[in-house]
């Protein structure tokens, strides 16, 4: 007997008992291991339609695939370049709090900020963007003024100015970090993503299709056997009919030869009393 | 009179400070300093000089901070040594030096007191110049935040020696109060000033209380150091009036409502007193400050010098100091040194003392101005920000 197929898509929830004893048929053909569908003009024209329905997605999800790698690849320049913003960005940053340590006679100030933050004037926001049908994430920066009320007072004796300029250098590094995080998301999301999908590409192309394919073959086979089988059957049938009726006339002759009737006489057509045959006619009286 | 009896007192301890005059870093070591390429060179370097080996204890990855700090501990040692050395009135006067540090201190345990952080936890971030015995014993305690207010100020404050300064801070603070509790709010009487009030705004306050009192202390000292003295420490309120403004200029400290504010940190004394102040005073804008400074040639040509730092429509102010355009400190740092230099030229007077803590401050700021380029591997910036001092005159 043929090997036994691999299940499609195993269930997770598989007994520990690796006796696999396959239930009754289900209705749906596509069953493992040993079960086929019934070979009729119905299941043909289903699994008809099933190939047709697969090597569709297979065709979509390959447009797919390929538009999700050609975003991924921009993506990545993307990513390069502003990587490189951010470090040029936090360079920019470290000098310009060098020079506001400089302004503000020496001392550090980064322990006088700390104290004074209290609510954070950038915060982040997650708002979900579509890329080629894909769903992700990307971070929004929010920014309120208002809350910068440190940055006013801070150093007005001595180097305020300086400080809000070095805020303001590390506020555009925070820009470029924050843009840098969605792109990092957004790249890691479409890996996955693109990893799936192939997964899905390569399933269809190597197994459902193919098996589909089987199944129709062999229901094609099993029809035309069938067919031949019938007709077989049929062309059988008749000559054994014939044979019988054949059988049974010669019986029936065998029983009129043994009745003694003449047989070689062909019979006449027409069973005519004939004119030599019979007595004498009675004499013409007038 | 003095030039007989100023050394009978004073004299050891000028000597003292005339021989740490030449303890300062001279281009030389400035320019082993600016061609290390890490901290540990600098280390290196700076074990040469009269620092030695102060960095030695320190462990291995250095610091920025680390460097800065062990360069004031130093400085506050000898400080210490100096001051021990001295009688009154030099006593007093090396405590009025000391006083502006221990306003520093005392803001920040304030604040960090604010923020509910006990007090021993700032006990790294300590200015060493400005300890004094009260503070110590404010820090060991671990005291809640508001009530804690009043204990703190009737205990501690009003005996230290930044006392007094306080109160008239709190006299200033109080009007306000009264007229909020007229309004009907309620405020429990320190602890509430304390916490509404601005702190950057209190310690400005406070450090002109200072100014004021160490110049009336100079003027009673009369002759040389009344002359010497009074000039610095004109100067100095006058370069506070011109930081204030200028660094006011962009924020809303100089809007309508908040100039009073602005003008309470201008001290009553210098050179820009009191006509210059009236004028600076009703000032919002760059056009009205240089209207403002129109007599005083020489304040005038700072404040063009570096009248585009302070543009507010001309591009961010980050793109201005990414250019290197100097800000006003810078000029003021430059100018200072001059001035501090000047003062070592005359003898029997106080201020070589002033002076000499002063350009010691600039030289720390040097040398971590140096380390902080070192670290950003940017070394061609060095030179142009750093204020030499005491350059060799050909």
């Amino acid at each position: 007997s043929r090997p036994p197929r691999f299940k499609f898509w195993p269930p997770l929830a598989l007994s520990s008992s690796p006796v696999a004893a396959p239930a009754a048929p289900p209705a749906d053909g596509m069953s493992s291991g040993g079960q086929k569908p019934a070979a009729n003009r119905m299941t043909l024209q289903s699994f008809k339609g099933k190939m047709g329905g697969a090597k569709k997605g297979h065709g979509l999800l390959k447009k797919k695939r390929d538009a999700l790698k050609a975003k991924f690849q921009a993506l990545l320049k993307d990513i390069v370049e502003t990587k490189l913003q951010v470090g040029s960005g936090l360079k920019d940053a470290s000098f310009s709090l060098a020079k506001a340590h400089w302004a503000n006679s020496g001392d550090d100030i980064t322990s006088t900020v700390v104290e004074r933050a209290k609510r954070p004037s950038v915060s982040c926001k997650l708002v979900a963007d579509n890329i080629a049908g894909v769903s992700i994430p990307v971070f929004k920066m929010v920014h309120d003024p208002t809350k910068d009320t440190i940055g006013q007072t801070m150093g007005v004796a001595h180097g305020g100015a300086v400080i809000n300029a070095c805020k303001d250098t590390y506020f555009k590094a925070v820009q470029s970090l924050i843009k840098l995080a969605s792109l990092q998301t957004a790249f890691k999301t479409l890996d996955e993503e693109i990893k799936m999908t192939s997964r899905r590409v390569n399933a269809l192309e190597y197994v459902l299709i193919p098996r589909i394919e089987e199944i129709v073959a062999y229901i094609t086979q099993e029809m035309d056997e069938q067919a031949r089988e019938e007709f077989f059957r049929v062309k059988k049938v008749v000559e054994k009919k014939k044979a019988k009726i054949q059988k049974e006339r010669d019986a029936e002759e065998a029983m009129k030869k043994a009745a003694g009737v003449a047989v070689g006489q062909p019979v006449a057509a027409i069973d005519a009393p004939s004119m030599l045959g019979q007595g004498k006619d009675k004499d013409l009286i007038f | 009179m003095e030039l007989s009896m100023f050394n009978v007192n004073h004299g050891f301890a000028e000597a003292v400070a005339r021989g740490l005059r030449s303890g300062f870093l001279g281009p030389e070591d400035y320019r082993r300093l600016g061609s290390s390429d890490t901290l540990e060179d600098m280390r290196s370097a700076l074990e040469e000089t009269d620092y030695g080996t102060f960095l030695q204890d320190e462990p291995s990855p250095l610091l920025v901070s680390t460097i800065s700090k062990k360069c004031y501990e130093k400085l506050a040692d000898e400080f210490r040594y100096l001051k021990a050395q001295t009688v009154e009135p030099l006593t007093t006067f090396m405590d009025f030096i000391a006083r502006e540090k221990m306003i520093d201190n005392v803001c920040m345990i304030i604040q960090g007191a604010l923020n509910n952080k006990a007090p021993v936890e700032l006990q790294e971030k300590v200015h060493p110049l400005g300890v004094f015995e009260g503070m110590k014993v404010i820090m060991s305690e671990s005291f809640d935040v508001q009530g804690g207010f009043d204990d703190v100020y009737r205990i501690f404050l009003v005996d230290t020696p930044i006392g007094p300064y306080f109160e008239e801070y709190l006299k200033e603070a109080d009007r306000e109060k009264d007229e909020m509790a007229r309004a009907g709010i309620e405020t429990s009487q320190v602890g509430g000033i304390l916490t509404k009030q601005d702190l950057e705004i209190m310690k400005a306050t406070l450090k002109k209380a200072w100014l004021e009192d160490f110049h009336g202390f100079c003027e009673s000292q009369g002759g040389t150091t009344a002359e010497v003295m009074g000039h610095m420490l004109k100067m100095e309120a006058d370069f506070r009036v011109l930081l204030v403004t200028l660094n006011a200029l962009n924020t809303d400290l100089s809007t309508e409502s908040k100039l009073q504010d602005r003008n309470a940190l201008y001290p009553s004394f210098g050179y820009l007193y009191p006509e210059g102040t009236k004028e600076l005073r009703k000032v919002w804008n760059e056009t009205t400050v240089r209207a403002a400074l129109e007599p005083y040639s020489k304040y005038l040509s700072l404040f063009d010098q570096v009248k585009q730092f302070y543009e507010s429509e001309t591009g961010s102010s980050a793109d201005m100091s990414a250019k290197g355009f100097q800000s006003i400190e810078d000029l003021i740092y430059a100018e200072n040194v001059h001035m501090y230099e000047m003062a070592f030229e005359q003898q029997y007077h106080f201020g070589v003392f002033y002076a000499w803590v002063k350009l010691r401050e600039q030289e720390i700021r040097n040398i971590r101005w140096i380390a902080n380029m070192v670290i950003l591997n940017t070394k061609d910036h060095i030179d142009d920000t750093i204020v030499p001092i005491f350059q060799p005159r050909l």
